[in-house]
């Protein structure tokens, strides 16, 4: 009898457990797996054929460039932000903080139409750079520029709680023993942020490598020329070219899994190392 | 070196959290602030560090004004309350970086921490991280580390908040060692009375942003200079009064409109100042004998008694209903050299005419 309870309990107590695996299973894990098996179909040599094509390599690479550009463009611009919101005392502070975490709310194609209005060449600012040649729609640039937008909020993010939980007391000891505010940041404040810093980049870069929406509007999507992988999938989908397709798709999920597990493990380290108190 | 703070002002918003603050302190002097939280103490403590600006008035540094000086510039050796040991660098490491900073020799530097470290009781720890020491090690590191480019001036900022009380102890006898031993004049901010009478040469009572009362800890303890001084230091039994006679030798003053009582020595009050009279427990007998004419006495009936280790606590009903607290020291009933008292019990309550404080009445 009392066997039977425990295992009647055992049940009910993997239930809740059960329904999510049932529920997200499918919703998630499905999908990603139909694209490993897609690629694969015409074995691993075929594969490897769709992955060494000058369209292919040139996208992948091309990518995986702006993405390394984005995330080091956005670790300078969102630690700085990050400290000026944490450590400074400003009127409107808090709303100027809302301000740069819009991004995130703001639907990616919005993003690349709104930069279009702007840089476009009968946008507000192109109208006026385009007699003098500069034109930075249909470019790396504007793809830079899209990029840094919309991942802009996820170095803040992760830099803010980090300098926000750094008493300012660890910086007035730096200043009562003489260093200057550069001197304090460098020794006292940059260490403590290294996780961080690490993890926001990552961040950064794994959201920039798979971005679409923004991009497919400010980069014309032209072959060998602005053509991320992202768009380069997109396209192969749309010419019926779905091996092709799947082949890039599957290479961009193995790249995002790996830099997800890193992202993981660094965010582990921290938190870590946070409860311990060092 | 010594510290002059003149009618220093620091304002938040509408409210002055440090209002007009003058001190002065002695070259090798140690000087407690002590005060409730939210009292302004470490703010006071903070100005005097160039962390934060006053509104108004001005510091000086051996009759050198540093009002407006950054606190990098003015060489200053402070240790805050959570101690902020940075946690990326080891202790040693730690001590050396106000002398990193100075570019002080690496052989120096070296030899320098090493000594602190003994001098502090922490020999051989250097290579640790502050993730791996006590909470009273902390505190250690953290003193070591603000006397390392040997500051003119140490400011402490309630340096035992974070250590249980028997470290605290321990920690106090020796900071006041090491203090004294260099020489260094010294201030610190503390809400623990018995921390700031064992440590300081002079105590100063700060209260919403003033300094209530600046003096030796006895001073402050027997002849407070405020009813609030009186009040936060120590307990006391008040009473208000009037002065009845004031001669050089003696002070009559009339407690519940018919109880003369006296203070020895000249008071500043004339007759007819509306006063407080204030006498601590400790300075009160029991006695079912009434006192002598060289004594003050009052009567009343036991009401209450706890024992609290030490001492006994006896609260007694005097006849105008209020309470007065009486403290006995328990060995005396151990010893048989008093009778424990039964609570109901008619006694009389005396006390030298030596003791006893008059304050004048503050408005209300």
């Amino acid at each position: 009898m009392n066997q039977d309870k425990s295992f009647q309990k055992k049940i009910t107590s993997m239930l809740p457990a059960g329904f999510l695996v049932l529920v997200l299973l499918p919703l998630l894990l499905l999908p990603l797996t139909s694209v490993f098996i897609y690629a694969l179909r015409g074995g691993i040599r075929n594969l490897g054929a769709f992955l060494i094509t000058v369209d292919v390599l040139f996208a992948l690479r091309f990518s995986l460039i702006i993405a390394f550009i984005t995330a080091i463009i956005n670790t300078v611009l969102g630690t700085y932000a990050a400290y000026i919101l944490s450590k400074t005392r400003f009127a409107g502070r808090e709303q100027l903080g809302i301000i740069l975490n819009l991004p995130v709310a703001i639907p990616n194609v919005v993003v690349g139409t709104s930069l279009l209005l702007l840089w476009g060449p009968i946008g507000l600012f192109g109208q006026m750079l385009e007699p003098l040649g500069i034109q930075p729609m249909f470019t790396p640039v504007g793809i830079l520029l899209a990029h840094i937008f919309i991942t802009f909020p996820y170095m803040l993010g992760t830099i803010k709680p980090v300098l926000d939980d750094l008493e300012t007391t660890y910086e007035e000891a730096a200043y009562t023993m003489g260093a200057s505010r550069w001197q304090a940041f460098r020794h006292i404040v940059f260490p403590a942020l290294k996780g961080g810093l690490l993890t926001g980049a990552l961040l950064t870069f794994a959201h920039s490598l798979g971005e679409f929406g923004a991009t497919v509007m400010v980069s014309g999507n032209l072959r060998l020329r602005t053509q991320t992988a992202p768009l380069y999938i997109f396209s192969q989908f749309e010419s019926g070219n779905i091996q092709a397709a799947n082949a890039v798709a599957a290479v961009l999920a193995i790249l995002s899994f790996i830099l997800f597990s890193l992202i993981l493990f660094l965010a582990g380290r921290t938190g870590k190392k946070r409860s311990r108190g060092t | 070196m010594s510290i002059l703070i003149e009618q220093i002002s620091k304002k938040y918003g509408n409210h002055y959290v440090v209002d007009k603050v003058s001190l002065d302190v002695s070259d090798g002097e140690l000087v407690v602030l002590l005060g409730s939280s939210g009292s302004g103490k470490s703010t006071i403590l903070k100005i005097v560090a160039g962390l934060v600006l006053p509104d108004e008035g001005r510091i000086l540094l051996n009759e050198l004004d540093i009002t407006n000086l950054p606190p990098q510039k003015r060489g200053l050796g402070f240790v805050f309350q959570n101690y902020s040991i940075f946690p990326n660098m080891t202790i040693t490491e730690n001590i050396e970086f106000g002398m990193k900073i100075r570019k002080v020799p690496l052989a120096e530097r070296k030899a320098r921490s090493e000594r602190l470290l003994e001098l502090v009781g922490l020999p051989g720890l250097g290579s640790r991280y502050s993730g791996q020491l006590s909470g009273g090690q902390q505190q250690r590191v953290a003193l070591a580390r603000a006397l390392a480019y040997e500051p003119r001036v140490l400011l402490l900022d309630e340096p035992f908040g974070a250590v249980d009380a028997k470290t605290r102890v321990q920690l106090r006898q020796s900071l006041k060692k090491i203090v004294k031993e260099i020489g260094v004049t010294t201030m610190m901010v503390t809400h623990d009375q018995e921390e700031a009478f064992e440590l300081a040469d002079r105590v100063a009572i700060i209260n919403e942003g003033r300094v209530e009362h600046y003096g030796f800890p006895s001073d402050v303890y027997y002849a407070p200079a405020t009813q609030f001084t009186a009040d936060f230091v120590g307990d006391i039994n008040l009473f208000e009064g009037y002065v009845t006679a004031s001669t050089e030798e003696q002070c009559e003053v009339n407690l519940f409109g018919h109880l003369p009582v006296y203070r020895r020595g000249r008071q500043p009050f004339q007759p007819g100042h509306q006063v407080l009279y204030g006498v601590r427990p400790e300075q009160i007998r029991v006695s079912l004998l009434e006192p002598e004419s060289y004594e003050n006495g009052i009567n009343g009936v036991i009401e209450k008694s706890m024992f609290l280790g030490d001492v006994t606590r006896y609260s007694i009903r005097l006849a105008d209903n209020s309470l007065l607290d009486v403290q006995v020291l328990n060995y005396l009933f151990i010893e048989g050299m008093v009778m424990p008292y039964e609570l109901n019990e008619q006694v009389w309550l005396i006390w030298s005419q030596g003791s006893g404080i008059i304050m004048p009445k503050e408005a209300s």
